[in-house]
C-alpha cells in the first residue's frame, strides 16, 4: 500500500475524488442547478477520473523514468512558422512564404539533434 | 476576430499540452530519493496549476469552437447558447485560471519565506493538502461569475467561494508560522514575499465578499470587482512574480541583480499598488461601473480616480527602475555563486546558471529542503 501511496498518479487521484464530492454536491442544488453546469463539472472529473486510469496503467510504469531533454530551437521555429501560417489564413496566401525558412529551419535542427 | 479565435484557441492548447508535460514530469520523473511529500511547496504549486490547467482549459477550446462555428453559420446556435451557454463554457475556464495565475506565485513565496527565515517551511504537509483542496475548489466557484444572470445556482456558487477561505487560511498560517521565530534577513526577493502576504489577503478577503452573493449584487460590474482582481493578480501574483524573480534570477542567468536599485523598485512598487487600487473598491461601493473610458464628475468620482491615476504613474516609474536594474546588471554582470541566498531545495546545490542535465551527481534527498539538511549535518559534524 505504501509504494502504491508513492505513485504520482495518487495525486491526480485525490484530486479527482476532491472534485467528484464538490460535483456531487452541485446535485443536491437540483432546484435551481442548470443542465449545463452539471454536464460541464461532471465532463471535467470524469476526463480526471480517466487520466488517472490511464497513469496507473502498469505499461506506463516500464518507461524510462529519464529522458534527454533536446534544445527548444526548433520548437520555437515551429511556433513561428505557423504563426505566419495563420497569418495567411487571415490576411492573405502570400504570408505562407514566410513561414517556409523558419519550417526549414525546424526540420534540420529537428534531424540534427536526433543524429547527435 | 477569426484570427483572435484561432489565438486563443491554439494558445489555450499550448498551455494544456505545456501543463500536461509539466505535470507528467512533476508525478512521474522525479530524481531518484524524492518522493512526493519530499518535493518543494514550489513544485507542488505548479502541480496544482497544472491540475486546473488540464481540467478547466478544454472548456475555453469548446468556447472557442463554439464562437467559431457560431460565426461561420448563426443558425447553428441558439440566442441563449450565446447569451448563457457561452458564459458558462467561459467562466468555467475564467476562474480556474485566475488560480493558475497566482498558484506558481504563492509557491515561489513559500520558498522565499522559508530561505529568507533561515527554516524550514513550516506546516508543510497541511499546505500541499491544502493547495489540493484550494484548487479543487476553485474548479466549482465559477459560477459566483454569472450570480446577477439568474442562470447559475447562486447558494451552490456562494458555499463554494465562501469555503475557499478555509485552504487559504491555512496557507497563511503556514507563511506567518514559517517567518515567526524565524531568523530573517530582508533582500529585494524578501521584502516582495513579505508584502505579497496583507496585500494578497486583502484581494482574498475581497474575494469572499463578492463570493456572497447579497453584496455581489451591489457591487457586479462595478470597480470594487477591479480593485478585487488587481490585489490578486497584481498586488498578489506581480509581487510573486517579482519575489521568485529576484530569488531565482542569479540561478537561472549567473548574475547578481543590483539589491539597491531593487530595493528602490519595492517601495515604489508598494507605494504605486496601494495608491492605485485602494481608491478603486470606494469607487465600486460608491457605484462607478467597470469598463468605461470616461464617467460623470458629479458623484465625486474624481478625486479617487485622480488618487488612482498618481499611483499608476508611481507603478510606471517603479517598473522603469526594475528595467534600469536589469539593464544594470546585465552590463556590470557580478556573477552569482552556486548558492547566493543559502538555499533549502536542489537547484542551490548546481552552478549558477546550472549545466545541461544539472547535475553531476544528485545530492542525498531526505525531506523537502535537502540543503538545509546537509547544511545541518555539516554543523553538527564540527560540533
Amino acid at each position: 500500500v505504501k509504494a502504491w501511496l508513492r505513485r504520482g498518479a495518487v495525486v491526480l487521484l485525490i484530486w479527482g475524488l476532491m472534485n467528484a464530492v464538490l460535483a456531487a454536491v452541485l446535485v443536491f442544488f437540483a432546484g435551481e442547478t442548470k443542465a449545463l453546469e452539471l454536464e460541464l463539472y461532471w465532463a471535467s472529473t470524469g476526463m480526471l477520473l480517466i487520466l488517472v486510469a490511464i497513469v496507473f496503467v502498469p505499461g506506463a510504469e516500464a518507461h524510462p523514468r529519464q529522458t534527454a531533454a533536446t534544445a527548444g530551437a526548433p520548437a520555437l521555429a515551429f511556433a513561428v512558422a505557423c504563426l505566419f501560417g495563420g497569418l495567411a489564413w487571415v490576411f492573405g496566401r502570400y504570408l505562407a512564404f514566410l513561414a517556409l525558412p523558419p519550417l526549414a529551419f525546424c526540420v534540420g535542427r529537428w534531424r540534427l539533434e536526433r543524429q547527435q | 476576430m477569426d484570427l483572435w479565435i484561432l489565438g486563443v484557441f491554439l494558445s489555450g492548447l499550448g498551455m494544456l499540452l505545456m501543463g500536461a508535460t509539466v505535470l507528467w514530469t512533476a508525478l512521474r520523473m522525479r530524481a531518484p530519493g524524492m518522493t512526493l511529500l519530499r518535493m518543494p511547496v514550489f513544485t507542488w504549486s505548479m502541480v496544482v496549476t497544472c491540475l486546473l490547467v488540464i481540467a478547466s482549459f478544454p472548456s475555453l477550446l469548446a468556447a472557442m469552437v463554439l464562437l467559431g462555428v457560431g460565426r461561420a453559420d448563426p443558425s447553428v446556435v441558439s440566442g441563449n447558447t450565446w447569451t448563457i451557454g457561452y458564459q458558462q463554457l467561459f467562466w468555467f475556464y475564467g476562474h480556474p485560471v485566475v488560480y493558475v495565475m497566482f498558484f506558481p506565485f504563492v509557491g515561489a513565496v513559500s520558498e522565499v519565506l522559508a530561505t529568507f527565515s533561515g527554516r524550514r517551511y513550516v506546516g508543510y504537509k497541511p499546505t500541499v493538502l491544502s493547495l489540493l483542496a484550494f484548487a479543487a475548489l476553485s474548479m466549482s466557484v465559477w459560477g459566483h461569475h454569472m450570480f446577477t444572470t439568474g442562470e447559475a445556482s447562486n447558494n451552490y456558487y456562494s458555499l463554494t467561494s465562501i469555503t475557499l477561505s478555509l485552504p487559504a487560511g491555512v496557507e497563511y498560517f503556514g507563511f506567518l508560522a514559517t517567518i515567526v521565530g524565524g531568523r530573517l534577513r530582508y533582500p529585494t526577493a524578501m521584502l516582495f514575499a513579505l508584502a505579497f502576504i496583507p496585500q494578497f489577503l486583502i484581494g482574498g478577503l475581497s474575494g469572499i465578499m463578492l463570493g456572497t452573493s447579497v453584496v455581489d449584487y451591489h457591487v457586479e460590474d462595478s470597480f470594487f470587482v477591479v480593485a478585487h482582481f488587481h490585489y490578486t493578480l497584481f498586488a498578489g501574483s506581480v509581487f510573486g512574480f517579482f519575489a521568485g524573480l529576484y530569488f531565482w534570477f542569479p540561478k537561472a542567468t549567473g548574475i547578481m541583480l543590483n539589491e539597491r536599485l531593487g530595493k528602490l523598485h519595492f517601495w515604489l512598487m508598494v507605494i504605486g499598488t496601494n495608491v492605485t487600487f485602494l481608491p478603486m473598491f470606494g469607487l465600486g461601493f460608491l457605484g462607478m461601473p467597470r469598463r468605461v473610458a470616461t464617467y460623470p464628475a458629479n458623484p465625486g468620482f474624481s478625486t479617487l480616480n485622480l488618487i488612482s491615476s498618481c499611483g499608476a504613474a508611481v507603478l510606471s516609474l517603479a517598473l522603469m527602475v526594475f528595467l534600469l536594474n536589469l539593464m544594470r546588471s546585465v552590463r556590470s554582470r557580478v556573477p552569482a555563486p552556486a548558492d547566493p541566498w543559502d538555499g533549502q531545495t536542489l537547484e542551490w546545490a548546481t552552478t549558477s546558471p546550472p549545466p545541461r542535465f544539472n547535475f553531476t551527481a544528485i545530492p542525498p534527498i531526505s525531506s523537502y529542503a535537502p540543503l538545509l539538511d546537509l547544511r545541518r549535518a555539516a554543523t553538527e559534524d564540527r560540533t
